[in-house]
């Protein structure tokens, strides 16, 4: 009897770890995507409305106590957010929430960078963040001429590409994402550098690979797609301000780290730019 | 096991995914969030067993990679690995039932935990996934293992209550499973 039964563990352990490898294989592979976007979708649908039910409850509360932890930092960023309200309520700026809206969807009509290149505006409808990936979700998809690798801006710079579609829905890649890799540029005219910009993780600075040592990159300045690296993205996006620039004793390269542009934390509307990769 | 027993651990699992998807995600050290799922797969294995385990960390795992941008699939995998692992330790030794101290609970979903993360990275960098291998590894495990070691009683307690186990305490000393 027992032996029965250790024998159906054993079928039922082995079929539960077959399935969950041929899945992993078959959302590896894009041969078996619908089969694993059609589990996803299901599994989705079923518990995000009780995620945003939690949410919608527990944020708040969660913000609360995260005020009271970082007290000091909280206090200062009043002050200055205090000092902000003041200088709006002054410009009769009412309605912030409706207006900041507004103001997204025309910085993104009037973007100072890729300009020529047809775009589709589209509104972020979730976050997906992990202690590994980081990509969001926005409301326009194969219909409205969303395609697999476009770059996705916001109003500041470069937030992401595009990674899956369906009809009216994407799935956009942030820069943060330890796999992103974007081919950069910065400097001045006399002085251009080029480097690589990799995703690190979620809320984390980029980083940048491939820039010789001791190269001279002031702290603040603007570091842009290049166009280079396979073309995955067109030239002149703006992606990150530096942060920090080092070369560490010994190394073949600098370490050098930039904060994006974008605001991805308040992303309320995207720029889909409808660009493909050249062959 | 019963209609009732399975709908209860259904129940369990499903808050605790929805916990860990809206409010864990959110409470973030240096970037780096707790991991209550595999708390599940391993208070499962304690309580119920190997197969109990895998189950309930296959289950567990789908449920939140369908919510994760992550590949589809290798929380559930390495779910089934753990809550079998586990099982199989329990059946055999009777690990963590009656009369155990009281910090084995803790330090088994601390542990195991920070392992787990340790080995879902490692199946992420088999895989060619980037992101696996750029993470700050240390402050992910290290975030797992304390906020696993505080919250492994609570999610034990609740996996007792779904498979009706009184206190937590399972047929500990035979190697059967119960359900």
């Amino acid at each position: 009897m027992a032996t029965r039964r250790s024998r159906r563990s054993v079928t039922v352990i082995g079929l539960l770890l077959v399935t969950a490898f041929a899945l992993v294989a078959f959302s590896e592979s894009g041969s078996g995507t619908s089969i694993t976007s059609s589990l996803r979708s299901v599994g989705s649908a079923v518990l995000s409305p009780l995620v945003d039910a939690v949410n919608a409850v527990t944020k708040p509360i969660g913000e609360f106590f995260a005020g009271a932890i970082n007290y000091g930092s909280v206090s200062n960023e009043n002050a200055k957010l205090r000092a902000q309200l003041g200088q709006v309520q002054e410009q009769g700026l009412i309605e912030q929430f409706e207006r900041s809206q507004l103001a997204q969807i025309a910085k993104l009509q009037h973007l100072t960078f890729a300009s020529g290149i047809p775009t589709v505006t589209a509104q972020m409808t979730a976050l997906n963040e992990s202690n590994f990936a980081s990509t969001i979700q926005i409301s326009k998809g194969r219909d409205q001429g969303v395609g697999l690798g476009m770059p996705v801006v916001g109003a500041g710079g470069l937030v992401g590409q595009i990674v899956a579609t369906t009809r009216n829905a994407a799935t956009v890649r942030l820069i943060t994402d330890g796999r992103t890799h974007i081919g950069a540029s910065f400097g001045t005219a006399t002085n251009s550098l080029i480097g690589v910009v990799n995703g690190v993780a979620a809320n984390k600075p980029l980083s940048v690979s491939y820039v010789a040592p001791h190269s001279m990159i002031p702290k603040g300045t603007i570091v842009y797609t290049n166009g280079l690296q396979g073309a995955q993205y067109p030239q002149g996006l703006p992606i990150g301000k530096v942060l920090s620039a080092t070369t560490p004793t010994n190394a073949v390269q600098m370490s050098i780290s930039l904060s994006p542009l974008a605001n991805l934390d308040q992303l309320g509307f995207v720029d889909v730019l409808l660009w493909t990769q050249v062959p | 096991m019963n209609a009732k027993v399975v709908l209860r651990v259904l129940l369990v699992v499903i808050a605790v995914v929805v916990i860990q998807a809206s409010v864990m995600i959110n409470l973030r050290v240096d970037g780096a969030h707790p991991e209550l799922v595999w708390l599940l797969a391993i208070a499962a294995g304690l309580l119920g067993g190997a197969e109990m385990g895998a189950a309930v960390g296959f289950f567990s795992g789908l449920a939140l990679d369908s919510l994760l941008p992550t590949p589809f699939g290798l929380t559930a995998f390495v779910g089934v690995l753990l809550g079998a692992g586990i099982g199989l330790l329990a059946e055999r030794t009777g690990l963590a039932a009656d009369g155990g101290v009281w910090w084995m609970l803790p330090a088994l979903g601390g542990g195991l935990s920070a392992l787990s993360v340790v080995a879902y990275d490692a199946f992420g960098i088999v895989l060619g996934e980037d992101q696996f291998s750029s993470v700050n590894l240390l402050v992910i495990v290290g975030v797992v293992a304390v906020v696993g070691a505080l919250l492994m009683i609570p999610v034990w307690l609740a996996m007792s209550w779904a498979v009706g186990s009184r206190s937590g305490a399972r047929r500990s000393r035979t190697s059967e499973p119960s359900w």
